[in-house]
């Protein structure tokens, strides 16, 4: 497995936790702020949004959870 | 090395890489300014995406609210499955033939998380209704013989900058994925995060459990226990 300097998981961390801290604030009432279930809601009012949101999940699953493992046991 | 197999083999990783990841954001954006679009028409203008045209509830055709919800998500998981592999024979075809056994594993692969996930999403259904039935119906909650429901007076509009916030959010997320990607120098992707995470069978088992939640909060439970966005 490849190894980065841990800066660059820092990053990672730091993006998500701009992500939660956004939901956060949204889910705290601040005006003019949808929550992620706001967004995605807008997304999923119709049926290809649907679809493509659907497709995205699934795919997410796949990729991280099944390809290159041996599903939920030591790889 | 000579140059030349150098920049080739540059350029087959940035499109075996950063194409699909590019279309994808794309494609996330373009679905959420289309909804967005349908959202903030005039309520006189706007045809309810979903609903039947044929006569309402008045007219006689009452259908129970699991009924309409499971045709709903049969609805959703076949035409997201059928546009995911769509979209997985295209790049296999168009943009890079990954290797043997690529398209199997995306079809069957698929096919496995969602047999495990049917069964958990239904107990998760039949707890929350109980736990719903249990607690009294909340005030914005759909009448149940309405598949989806008009524009209710609950739902949340925002100023355009707040969605505009979140494609920034997600855009940096990409962007940086986009970065791993491109190999820039001491930047993991992902799927490298992810991989440090599922070296640890709890972490394996927690990643799993939030792709199952987020699964579960996103096509079910929006549509069996929530008003509509």
């Amino acid at each position: 497995m490849a190894r980065y300097p841990l800066i660059g998981y820092l990053a990672w961390a730091v993006l998500f936790g701009a992500v939660f801290a956004w939901e956060g604030l949204a889910l705290s009432g601040v005006r003019g702020l949808p929550t992620l279930h706001g967004v995605f809601g807008a997304i999923l009012r119709y049926p290809v949004g649907r679809w493509a949101l659907f497709a995205l999940w699934l795919w997410a699953g796949w990729h991280f959870l099944i390809r290159g493992w041996h599903f939920l046991l030591r790889a | 090395m000579p140059m030349e197999p150098l920049t080739v083999l540059a350029a087959s990783v940035d499109r075996q890489a950063l194409v699909p990841m590019a279309a994808g954001y794309l494609i996330l954006m373009s679905a959420l300014a289309f909804g967005l679009r349908l959202l903030y028409r005039p309520p006189a203008a706007q045809a309810e995406p979903g609903r039947p045209s044929g006569p309402g509830p008045a007219g006689g055709r009452r259908r129970s609210r699991w009924a309409a919800a499971t045709r709903h998500v049969i609805g959703t998981v076949a035409g997201g499955y059928l546009l995911l592999m769509a979209v997985v024979v295209a790049y296999y075809y168009a943009v890079a033939r990954v290797g043997p056994g690529f398209l199997q594993s995306a079809a069957t692969g698929t096919a496995l998380l969602m047999g495990f996930a049917a069964p958990v999403f239904a107990a998760a259904s039949w707890l929350a209704e109980r736990l719903r039935r249990r607690r009294g119906r909340p005030a914005c909650h759909p009448p149940p013989e309405v598949l989806v429901p008009p524009r209710a007076a609950c739902t949340g509009r925002h100023p355009f900058t707040g969605y505009a916030a979140w494609a920034v959010l997600f855009g940096a997320v990409f962007a940086w994925e986009g970065l791993a990607l491109a190999r820039v120098s001491g930047v993991p992707s992902l799927s490298d995060v992810v991989r440090v995470i599922m070296r640890y069978p709890a972490g394996r088992w927690a990643l799993f459990a939030l792709w199952l939640w987020a699964g579960w909060q996103l096509f079910i439970r929006r549509w069996l226990f929530l008003p509509r966005a």
